[in-house]
């Protein structure tokens, strides 16, 4: 600083008549002027350089406490991110990009309402799904894993010397299917339908009649309904049992009663109706 | 003898960028448009009611009853402060996953979906406010088109 005084004012000191050293010290005023005014610029800049707060502080200078809101982030706390992002962490941002199953999703929103885990726990039951199909005024359903196919009715071969409720064959594919009724051992009609041989009828069937092809275990045999009504999804929970005392039930291949709305369906056991 | 042995297949990590392609699903939230994996989305739908949760921030708009559960739903465009789409956009809801969770966030139109090399992602310098959070991840730049990586994991973060 004495330099700089001296610098300055020895030309001042020496003031003398002549007119060019005045001026010359006034020039030499404005250069100290200058030199100082880019040393306090250079400092101000080592500073936002160094991009840390701390080590202004370390030098001396008030700043505020906690937040730095001069420098572009907060240096107090340790985890904020830079602005701009490198391309390493680029990377690693993508990766939370695509999807991974086990994801971290800590501190996510929660809405103690759309938990599904509640929800599924209620119904962990499983829903299954049955054929209901129509025998005169009833409706019946077999577990759907039991029916291969649906067709429409055809005429029969007959067989001959063969058991009553067999009304006769019929070739799919390449496969000789036997069509078996129901409906007689069920005691809900008098007699079997004649759909095979001469004196075939199919006119006494409705319109609806199909034929289930069952995947049995001795081959594939098949069963004559007079409507399918489609698919009932049924909750284990809504099927009962039959009604006690229905001594013939077991023999009927009744395995239960099931509600589904406000039809009521009767479960059976094709396999067993059958044999 | 084949004259020609089979390469084995080089596996993902040793691939150059430019050869692993990601699917990406294109939408607007405002006027802006937006992608995110698809392998994180489950569905795309027309908007169901949505029945409002009380004590929630305001981008949660509720919860929806779909097929197989309840879902919450979260408005992407309150969420962004974007401002609003093109007239001729139609809303969806777009569910998908979130961890082991199923979330649906309601975006302004979907409009494809999208191929992309690794390499047409890139980052983009964040331009947040310091204490703001970001929810863009970067830029996709595939099929001639800017669009911005969505970071569908922080619109999901509650707010520290």
């Amino acid at each position: 600083m004495d330099a700089i005084g001296g610098f300055v004012l020895t030309p001042l000191g020496g003031l003398g008549p002549s007119e060019g050293a005045t001026f010359e010290g006034f020039k030499r005023l404005i250069d100290a002027l200058f030199l100082l005014g880019t040393l306090a610029f250079g400092t101000g800049a080592l500073f936002a350089l160094s991009g840390s707060c701390r080590s202004a502080r370390s030098w001396g200078f008030a700043l505020p406490r906690g937040r730095c809101s001069l420098w572009r982030w907060d240096c107090s706390s340790p985890a904020r991110p830079p602005m701009l992002a490198r391309v390493s962490d680029f990377k690693e941002l993508l990766e939370g990009f695509f999807y991974r199953p086990d994801e971290d999703v800590g501190g996510m929103i929660e809405l103690a309402s759309a938990d599904e885990h509640v929800v599924l726990e209620r119904n962990d039951e499983r829903a299954m799904d049955f054929l209901g199909f129509a025998l005169e005024a009833e409706s019946y359903a077999v577990p759907i894993e039991t029916v291969r196919e649906i067709l429409r009715v055809t005429p029969l071969t007959e067989v001959p010397r063969s058991e009553p409720n067999l009304l006769g064959v019929f070739a799919l594919r390449g496969e000789v299917i036997p069509v078996y009724d129901i409906k007689r051992k069920l005691k809900l009609a008098d007699a079997y339908p004649q759909l095979a041989g001469p004196y075939a009828d199919l006119s006494p069937l409705g319109k609806g009649a199909r034929v289930l092809i069952l995947s049995s275990e001795g081959g594939p045999a098949a069963v004559l309904v007079d409507s399918v009504e489609g698919v009932v999804r049924l909750m284990p929970s809504a099927v009962e049992p039959p009604p006690r005392g229905l001594a013939t039930a077991e023999a009927d291949g009744v395995v239960g009663l099931a509600r589904a709305g406000a039809a009521l369906y009767i479960l059976l056991d094709l396999e067993r109706t059958l044999g | 003898m084949s004259r020609y042995r089979e390469e084995p297949p080089v596996p993902e990590h040793e691939l150059p960028d430019s050869a692993v392609t990601a699917t990406l699903l294109a939408f607007f939230v405002g006027p802006e448009e937006y992608v995110v994996d698809l392998g994180r989305v489950l569905e795309i739908l027309t908007p169901v009611p949505v029945l409002a949760v009380p004590h929630t921030p305001g981008f949660i708009e509720g919860v929806a009853h779909l097929r197989t559960g309840v879902v919450p739903v979260l408005n992407a465009r309150l969420r962004l402060g974007a401002k609003p789409p093109a007239p001729k956009l139609k809303e969806k809801l777009l569910v998908h996953r979130l961890g082991e969770r199923r979330v649906a966030t309601r975006v302004d139109g979907v409009t494809e979906v999208v191929r992309a090399a690794r390499t047409d992602l890139r980052p983009s310098p964040s331009l947040q406010a310091p204490g703001g959070r970001s929810f863009v991840l970067g830029v996709c730049s595939a099929g001639g088109k800017m669009r911005l990586l969505l970071d569908v994991r922080a619109l999901w973060q509650s707010d520290p």
